[in-house]
């Protein structure tokens, strides 16, 4: 029986075995999953990297193919236990269905759903009436909840080498979405030797241990540019400030669409997100796709409400507002205690100058705060006594009997592994950059 | 959290003990549980291999550290690293500055009235704070203790009736408003 056999831009073939995995396709095939399709892996990246098209079904694909590598590696490497054998079908199931609780443009429309694709995975994973909840019973009727319990971040229970090839530090969603993205969007900063870094981990401990997955010292060349291309990728194209500005752009103008709603006003929604901020089940939220939210933002661009419809022709005919930096006087390493309140006041200070120009500062004074994490490719956890070692990249060394924490033995990985404030920064109407600006270089905390 | 809230944590840890706040897993577990007793510390947890984590709380630590505000001693126990904190002179006194301004007050209100739970709570064993900070965890989760001692009893494997699960639950239960 051949195999089930697709095109993929970055591993130039994905295939299922029909003889012993045709569970897979019908997965593929559920309607749960094949609504992938229909959303952007980047979010709004597009507006700034035109080429960034690619959909969370071609990711989604892409994962399972390095699930079923790292696999194939576990079976020919001396892994064969029972532990690995009973594993492999959940977690390529997990692979192929760890997003699927996705809304439209992925991550950046949770804050406007106020949703976790997290939890939205799990609950349709566990609803009897999906099609991948049915796919996945009848392989084994246990599946679905393996599935799920893999997924959860919360659930301790499964073994930590399985936890850690579908989230950790470096597991197959990472490895593949930043080539993924690196490719379609052509900023080209996610290369690194796959291949390698999935054909030289072992896992480490006795059968009657909790393993942990450890990398050969012959990998730590890969892993330290694995390490460099995350950090390269969100510097140059997760962190884009023009998308992020479009982002937080997106936030205010559902924020406000939200506050209408909330006050009685529902006539200018569309029934799928009416019906979802009335009852936020899975039927509803799955009805919500990005031709949906595009729709909507169609409508409020021409509703009566002055600032919403203006948001939303903003958004729509891509008019970016304009970035405006921390004064000087935020330089990471001398500001003080108090950032948090010279943070604060800082903002109150934009605000001023926008609500002098009629702008309502909750709309048009967009406060972006970028985690630290977002700017640290990589962290060491030092406190591996205390917390889950589990996450960090360990070499086992020629000739050692315990893993190293990678940064130690590649020093050039300690730079940007190291702890940063997190970034803050506003967008204002451009018709207001140059007295934002004036009034940036001017400004000292009282 | 921000950065004020932390140090003063390690303020108060430095007048229960000369040694400063001894451990991240302390200081995690200690933040956690004043959250739950109401203190608006705003810290987001997810459950780690030792109870309810917090790389915010980590963060903000590693960045007084690099800030030059806050001084990291490493010593070394039975199971691994462990890392101790002090604030630095520079720290002390900005927080004195801090606390005089209107903004300062304001944020020093908000935590004094969780002074003493938190003293009691810093000088603390760490397996006591790990197992109240998990079942409190649960609780926030079940909203049940009956179920949240259960899930705590499983996740550590601890017996029902052993003394560190009873003493853990009973702490949970008085500080969880």
């Amino acid at each position: 029986m051949s195999a089930k056999i697709f095109r993929d831009p970055i591993y130039n073939y994905v295939s299922i075995d029909r003889a012993t995995d045709s569970w897979l396709i019908r997965l593929l095939d559920c309607p749960e999953i094949q609504r992938l399709r229909r959303i952007h892996q980047l979010g709004i990246s597009n507006f700034t990297y035109p080429g960034a098209e690619h959909s969370r079904l071609s990711h989604s694909l892409g994962v399972l193919s390095l699930m079923q590598v790292a696999l194939a590696h576990l079976a020919h490497g001396g892994h064969r236990g029972i532990q690995v054998t009973n594993a492999r079908s959940a977690l390529l199931a997990a692979a192929l269905l760890h997003d699927v609780g996705h809304g439209p443009f992925s991550h950046v429309f949770e804050p406007c759903l106020g949703i976790h694709h997290e939890e939205w995975s799990r609950q349709i994973i566990l609803a009897e009436d999906s099609a991948c909840h049915k796919v996945l019973k009848s392989v084994d009727r246990f599946l679905p909840s393996k599935v799920a319990d893999l997924i959860d971040p919360d659930n301790r229970e499964d073994p930590s080498w399985m936890k850690y090839l579908l989230s950790s530090q470096l597991d197959v969603d990472r490895l593949d979405y930043l080539q993924r993205d690196s490719s379609f969007s052509g900023a080209g900063y996610g290369h690194y030797d796959w291949f390698r870094i999935l054909n030289s981990f072992q896992l480490y401990g006795s059968e009657k241990e909790d393993r942990a997955i450890v990398w050969e010292q012959k990998s730590i060349w890969a892993l330290e540019e694995y390490v460099f291309a995350r950090y390269y990728m969100f510097q140059n194209v997760y962190l884009h400030k023009t998308t992020r500005g479009f982002e937080k752009m997106l936030e205010a103008l559902w924020r406000r669409g939200r506050e209408m709603f909330h006050s009685g006003d529902a006539a200018s929604l569309v029934s799928p997100i009416r019906e979802f901020w009335t009852v936020q089940d899975i039927t509803n939220y799955l009805r919500i796709e990005e031709f949906t939210v595009l729709h909507q933002i169609q409508k409020w661009a021409e509703c009566t409400d002055k600032f919403l419809s203006d948001l939303s022709r903003r958004f729509m005919n891509r008019k970016p507002l304009s970035l405006i930096s921390l004064p000087v006087c935020f330089d990471e390493i001398h500001d003080g205690i108090d950032r948090a309140a010279k943070l604060d006041q800082w903002h109150n200070a934009l605000c001023e100058v926008v609500e002098a120009a009629q702008f309502p500062s909750e709309w048009y004074c967009l406060r972006d705060e970028v985690k630290p994490k977002y700017h640290q490719p990589y962290f060491p956890e030092k406190e591996e006594d205390e917390q889950s070692p589990k996450t960090a990249i360990r070499v086992l060394q020629n000739g050692q009997t315990r893993p190293v924490e990678i940064s130690m033995l590649c020093p050039r990985l300690q730079p940007v592994a190291v702890r940063v404030a997190p970034t803050v920064r506003h967008y204002v109407p451009p018709e207001l950059r140059n007295a934002a600006n004036e009034l940036r270089l001017r400004w000292k905390p009282t | 959290m921000d950065r004020y809230q932390l140090a003063k944590l390690v303020q108060w840890a430095q007048e229960c003990s000369a040694e400063g706040l001894k451990s991240r897993k302390r200081l995690q577990k200690v933040v956690y549980l004043l959250q739950c007793a109401g203190c608006p510390l705003d810290a987001d947890y997810s459950l780690h291999y030792y109870g309810p984590y917090s790389g915010e709380v980590a963060q903000i630590t590693d960045e007084l550290v690099h800030a030059g505000l806050l001084v990291e001693e490493q010593t070394q126990n039975p199971v691994g690293k462990q890392f101790n904190y002090k604030l630095r002179g520079l720290a002390a006194d900005s927080l004195g500055v801090f606390e005089a301004t209107p903004t300062g007050h304001d944020a020093r209100q908000r935590l004094a009235p969780f002074e003493e739970r938190a003293k009691q709570l810093l000088e603390l064993g760490l397996s006591e704070l790990e197992y109240a900070a998990t079942v409190a965890y649960f609780h926030q989760k079940e909203t049940n203790w009956k179920s949240a001692f259960q899930k705590l009893c499983d996740f550590k494997r601890l017996s029902p009736d052993s003394c560190a699960a009873q003493s853990a639950l009973r702490l949970a239960e008085q500080v969880v408003k």
